[in-house]
């Protein structure tokens, strides 16, 4: 067992000072994923992938996780998915099985169930990392954490200070970035942010603009009060973002949104609290054809982590979310009431038992309360067996739920403004998932690691759509289908010189749906989610002295229905530092067709190649 | 043609057969194997914790893990090795090393101020050189980790470095009142 004198690891054990200190070092990012994280099918996108890939947005950072597919609609829209269930546009079925929180705060829509993409940014060298979850969450993260969650985790105010300044421009995009920050006092620190873009067009498959373009200016602040050490830390955040978009022939929309969280962290010897409070407005208003709104929703978080002697490690928590919402109806698509406060409550426990040195047992339980579907029971229960530091063996069983929307419950929808064509449903309940997975995570040697993911779901009550007794319409959502999934996903590193790293990717899907008893079986089990069976991803990083040259190639399967052709894509992007402060890059996306398509509808388009070059400057 | 092809081939053979043979180090990696060393070339005044030899890490996961790699592989003066992760001032009791990882001080500001109260060696990872209170601290020196020391701070500590490990050290902050005293070292 113990390892021969070619193991890397004794070899740096046996070296002397002077040896140490003539060892070449690698340069190029190390991999976060600690095996000893938890026992769950996660990649993590590092803070050093999302600038050494050259990505503006957060959609287009997440196509870096090998456990996500997704779809970019337009120039403003994304649909984005693990495990399936990518939504199906032609229908109304949006990608609403994935949660995306930044920094603790929800940015699941709760109206439509889904995620306005367009809606979500941050400082893009503030994030400190991108958790990626495939899979169920809903014990610690609630409804909605159903196939996967998203964490995006900003940086805490004292890792930012000083001033970075980022300019871009391409023939796509050209973008603005400026960020200050300071401490104060004895441990505090602050940052403030403000950055803009002007996004260009997609395109029509003629090559004509399609009439898409948009811009944002945002500007935001985060402070955080206590370092290290310190029993009590506090952290306050906020950010408003204003939007004008183009589209197309139905005119402009525009939208504004705001937000402000507030958390308070206290640790003593076993015991460390959290409360959080968090508050969110958004105002969007469309052309006269669409459906506006406005939406507050305002958070409070409870959450206490105990250590129960030597083999116990409780978490518990509640929770309360107030969603207050005032839409504004169209003759065509309206909301009977067009104004409502859902509320969503929440108590959970989760406690991890180490049975023995190498095994630990976690098993929780969640009650989840929503104002459509009263109650629901999520429990997960996990294994996780190491029998060394560097290998992970893990198994688990859960159960998670999609929470009905006004979209599901209170819409009515009509083609001529008179005769109501679609209702919603008030006996509309959750979809269910039961979901068993397996996994392994190992590093066989300090150059090598790799992790993979099986899982088997069981899926039901899944939205359909029904027709009226008698009369056909108005037709209305049920609860009719159900089925199962399986797949799997594997990524690796390989770090194959010191100056070079290669990461491939691939999930894999297959879906077996069907309708239940009694349903009326319209429009097919494919309006669940329109998902290729396979994506893979290729990613290799180089550095040679001050510059770095970083590329990810990328295979997505053909969408079957409405079919979407496979493609292959790459992007890359080659840099300078010129010194610690000063950075040039030249980055390409898309690079390999002219234009291409990710998502077949009517309403989606085509998606072009783009160049953009930059200038980054720390001080 | 065909030359070429075979050019090509015996390129890409090279280039494996090098890639087999690389041992590719991280700098944490590197950093954490000099943590071990350091500890054989300091010696620790008579009221220093007694019992198993404790090495702790804040602020910097890479390095724990490492350090945790090499565990079994190392032991200190013969003594058992603990490695301890520390968030609170009290996690610092029993603490023969002390490493702070990089990132700005102001979050490890009063972990430091308990550490150099104590027979502690407090090894940093700060960019603005040894000024952070650490009797070493790492630099980069191109692909190489390097490492300084502050006498000073040692003198504080009231720990003796051995002279061999001045001797690699990249550079050596002197008492400020003589100049000579690394040579009474030796």
């Amino acid at each position: 067992m113990m390892a021969n004198a070619t193991d890397p690891l004794t070899q740096l054990s046996r070296m002397s000072l002077e040896e140490l200190s003539k060892v070449e070092v690698t340069s190029v990012s190390k991999s976060a994923q600690g095996l000893n994280a938890a026992p769950a099918s996660i990649y993590v996108i590092t803070s050093e992938e999302i600038h050494r890939s050259g990505v503006l947005t957060i959609p287009e950072a997440l196509r870096l996780a090998p456990n996500l597919q997704i779809e970019q609609i337009n120039s403003q829209e994304y649909q984005i998915s693990a495990r399936g269930f990518g939504g199906h546009l032609e229908v109304q079925n949006f990608s609403n099985k994935i949660l995306i929180l930044i920094d603790g705060r929800s940015v699941y829509n709760p109206l439509f169930s889904g995620v306005a993409y367009d809606a979500q940014d941050v400082v893009m060298d503030d994030i400190d990392r991108i958790e990626v979850i495939s899979g169920p969450g809903a014990t610690l993260w609630g409804s909605n954490a159903m196939n996967g969650v998203i964490n995006i985790i900003t940086k805490n105010s004292q890792d930012t200070t000083g001033t970075l300044l980022r300019a871009s421009a391409g023939d796509q995009e050209t973008a603005l970035t400026a960020r200050y920050g300071g401490t104060f006092g004895e441990d505090n620190a602050i940052r403030i942010y403000a950055k803009g873009f002007d996004r260009g067009p997609s395109e029509l498959v003629n090559g004509d603009s399609a009439g898409d373009r948009w811009h944002k200016v945002q500007t935001g602040f985060r402070s955080d009060l206590g370092g290290a050490g310190d029993p009590n830390r506090f952290t306050v955040q906020g950010d408003y973002q204003n939007v004008t978009e183009n589209a197309g022939a139905f005119g402009d929309v525009g939208f504004d949104q705001f937000d402000v969280l507030g958390r308070w962290e206290h640790s003593s010897e076993r015991v460390s609290t959290r409360l959080q409070l968090y508050f969110d407005r958004t105002e969007r208003d469309q052309p006269p054809s669409g459906v506006g709104f406005t939406l507050n929703t305002c958070d409070l978080d409870f959450q206490q982590t105990l250590g129960l002697g030597a083999r116990h490690h409780l978490v518990w928590g509640l929770g309360r979310r107030y969603n207050d919402y005032d839409i504004v109806n169209t003759p065509t698509l309206f909301f009977v009431p067009d104004s409502r406060t859902l509320e969503l409550t929440n108590v959970f426990a989760q406690d991890t038992i180490s049975l023995s040195d190498h095994f630990k047992l976690t098993a929780g339980l969640k009650f989840e309360e929503n104002s459509y579907s009263g109650w629901s029971t999520l429990p997960d229960l996990r294994v996780a067996w190491s029998p060394n530091d560097r290998t992970l063996v893990w198994a688990s069983g859960a159960r998670a739920v999609r929470a009905p929307t006004p979209l599901d419950v209170d819409v009515r929808e009509s083609a001529d403004g008179v005769n109501v064509f679609l209702q919603g449903n008030p006996q509309f309940d959750t979809e269910k998932v039961d979901a068993y997975e397996i996994g392994y995570r190992a590093q066989p040697h300090t150059s090598i690691s790799w992790s993979v993911a099986a899982y088997y779901d069981e899926y039901d009550d899944l939205r359909t759509i029904e027709p009226a007794p008698g009369t056909f319409v108005p037709l209305h959502w049920g609860n009719l289908m159900e089925g199962s999934t399986y797949g799997f996903e594997l990524w690796a590193n390989w770090q194959a010189t010191s100056w070079w790293r290669l990461s491939p990717g691939y999930r894999y899907l297959h879906e077996n749906l069907e309708f239940s008893p009694g349903a009326s079986q319209l429009l097919g089990v494919e309006q669940a989610g329109n998902d290729p069976v396979s994506r893979a991803t290729l990613k290799s990083s180089m550095d040679f002295g001050r510059w770095s040259v970083d590329a990810m190639l990328r295979y997505v399967g053909k969408l079957p229905s409405p079919e979407n052709p496979s493609y292959t894509e790459l992007g890359a992007r080659v840099a300078w530092r010129a010194s610690d402060a000063f950075e040039l890059s030249v980055n390409g996306s898309n690079l390999l067709d002219d234009r291409h398509s990710e998502y077949a509808v009517p309403t989606a388009r085509e998606i072009r190649r783009s160049i953009y070059a930059e200038v980054r400057w720390t001080f | 043609m065909k030359v070429r092809v075979g050019v090509l081939l015996a390129i890409l053979l090279g280039l494996c057969a090098t890639l087999v043979q690389a041992a590719v180090f991280s700098a944490d990696a590197v950093k954490a194997a000099f943590l071990y060393r350091f500890a054989s070339y300091v010696e620790w005044p008579s009221d220093a914790p007694s019992g198993p030899f404790v090495i702790a890490v804040a602020g910097d996961e890479g390095v724990a893990q490492q350090l945790d790699a090499l565990q079994p592989r190392m032991s200190v003066h013969g003594r058992p090795v603990q490695v301890r992760r520390v968030t609170r001032a009290s996690d610092l009791v029993g603490v023969h090393i002390f490493y702070v990882g990089p990132g700005p001080m102001t979050r490890t500001r009063s972990l430091r101020a308990v550490a150099i109260s104590r027979p502690i060696l407090l090894v940093t990872d700060d960019q603005d050189g040894i000024r952070g209170g650490g009797v070493i601290n790492f630099v980069e020196a191109g692909r190489n980790v390097r490492f300084e020391i502050s006498l000073l701070a040692a003198d504080r500590a009231r720990l003796k470095i051995d002279s061999a490990l001045l001797s690699v050290a990249a550079h050596v902050e002197m008492r400020p009142q003589a100049s000579n005293d690394r040579g009474s070292l030796q």
